[in-house]
């Protein structure tokens, strides 16, 4: 890996300038940077602190996995129950009915 | 690399940056800053800035007449045709008409070799490292135990869970790094395997809380994003109740000789740094009538896809006939993929 893409992995998502990929970046940075503000405020405080972390983030692998694994745990600990004759019934009518209503 | 010097590094990037950070910093989009990006932009020769320059002030896709959106498609599909020295092309297919797709798994049958893993790698052109992008996990989990006291309470099935009138437990037990599990056959005598996706809900709340509507769901139920149009705010992540989602932490990796040419705007197209991706349901192939990479190349035919609206599809009949599980407490997603046993 050249010098230049190391330096790069150091920022996060605000990107540095001169190719025309980053001019995305840049619209998005923007936007971004409102919405965290808002979430911070907004939103409880593990969301805000999922939201807020993109900030600071340096290694793109480790922050990958930062935001993978710890929904490992949260699915597993999850339980599931086996749905009666009824519920499927009444799933599949729930979601033929939404259909025809999207589609007006 | 020492923690100071890092430091330094970034606050060198951050210091070397163009007025158009500055602008953007001062928070204010203004005539003023988009005259700073029109200079820089139209002062660069190259093709690609140019191209750049249009999707840049692009509308939102799915605000774009049939012709802007012919015209996004081709802008990007010459850029994508250059950096990756082949033809590429970006499809626009929108929803097919009488179709809601849905997915349902077998979890009995998952042997957790992860090829449905590496498929969706390989046709949805994921980063192949830093970071190594993978929409689908596949969690292995210890088996449970049967514990007598349960008896009158359901009874045990393969997986060490308890089915029966009140349901399902899992008693498996996740392993810290379990996500990359190597073994070197599977399935294990102790294990089970449950794979994770995008389940494309109905009442998706990703879709709720994004700030400029970059992410939707389409007619045939697909939750889809313009990547475009993503700002990277992570709001969508921190709203999924399944950690389906996945965000480019850097700029993404992927080899061209790798990279799958057949692409979607709204599926496997090239994405970049700071914006969020997930499972569409490879919607490059199934709104042409195909399986999904994942079901295609599944060895024990665990993974079933079809149309919700026909009686007649598979997922329909397992919906009918099988044990299909739902969370015990209902998220008021309406998921569409399901997980079920014989
Ligand atoms: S990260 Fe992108 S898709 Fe997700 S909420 Fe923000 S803008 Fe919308
Ligand atoms: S699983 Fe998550 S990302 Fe997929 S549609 Fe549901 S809320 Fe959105």
């Amino acid at each position: 890996m050249g010098e230049e893409s190391k330096k790069e992995l150091t920022l996060s998502v605000s990107a540095p300038s001169g190719t025309s990929k980053e001019d995305h970046a840049s619209r998005r940075t923007f936007i971004k940077n409102l919405a965290i503000a808002g979430a911070v405020i907004g939103t409880n405080a593990l969301v805000a602190k999922k939201v807020a972390s993109v900030v600071l983030e340096k290694d793109p692998q480790r922050a990958y996995l930062e935001d993978v694994l710890p929904g490992d745990r949260v699915m597993m600990a999850r339980e599931y129950v086996v749905m009666t004759d009824e519920e499927k019934k009444r799933l599949v009518k729930t979601l033929i009915e939404n259909y025809k209503k999207r589609l007006g | 690399m020492k923690r100071e010097d890092k430091k330094t590094t970034i606050e060198k990037n951050i210091e070397g940056s163009t007025r158009r950070d500055f602008l953007k910093k001062t928070g204010s989009l203004s005539v003023a800053g988009l005259a700073g990006v029109a200079t820089l932009m139209t002062g660069t020769k190259d093709a690609q800035a140019r191209v750049t320059w249009a999707e840049w002030f692009q509308t939102n896709y799915r605000l774009m007449t049939e012709e802007e959106k012919r015209e996004a498609i081709e802008r990007l599909e010459k850029r994508y045709s250059e950096e990756y020295g082949k033809k590429v092309t970006v499809d626009g297919r929108p929803a097919q008409k009488n179709v809601l797709f849905g997915y349902a798994l077998n979890i009995q049958k998952c042997i957790g070799c992860r090829r449905c893993v590496k498929a969706c790698v390989k046709e949805n052109n994921q980063s192949r490292h830093d970071p190594e992008i993978e929409w689908i996990r596949v969690i292995r989990m210890e088996k449970g135990k049967f514990s007598a006291e349960d008896m009158d309470k359901g009874y045990p099935s393969d997986y060490g869970i308890q089915v029966g009138g009140n349901a399902y437990k899992n008693a498996g037990v996740v392993l810290e790094g379990q996500h990359y599990y190597q073994p070197e056959r599977v399935p294990e005598k102790d294990a089970f395997y449950f794979p994770i996706q995008c389940m494309q809900c109905e009442k998706p709340p990703c879709v709720k809380v994004c700030p400029v509507r970059t992410t939707y769901r389409e007619p045939d139920g697909i939750v889809v994003i313009d990547y475009n149009w993503c700002i990277g705010c992570r709001m969508c992540m921190g709203a999924c109740p399944y950690w389906a989602r996945r965000f480019n932490w850097g700029e993404p990796n992927l080899p061209k000789e790798e990279m799958n040419p057949d692409t979607h705007y709204l599926g496997n197209r090239p994405r970049m740094k700071g914006v969020v991706e997930k499972c569409t349901f490879c919607l490059q192939r199934t709104r042409k009538g195909r399986y999904t990479a994942c079901v295609e190349v599944c060895p024990v035919g665990a993974r079933k896809f079809g149309n919700l609206l026909d009686p007649e599809s598979e997922v329909r009949r397992i919906l009918e006939r099988k044990r299909v599980f739902r969370l015990r407490v209902d998220l008021n997603t309406f998921p569409k993929f399901f997980y079920f046993i014989d």
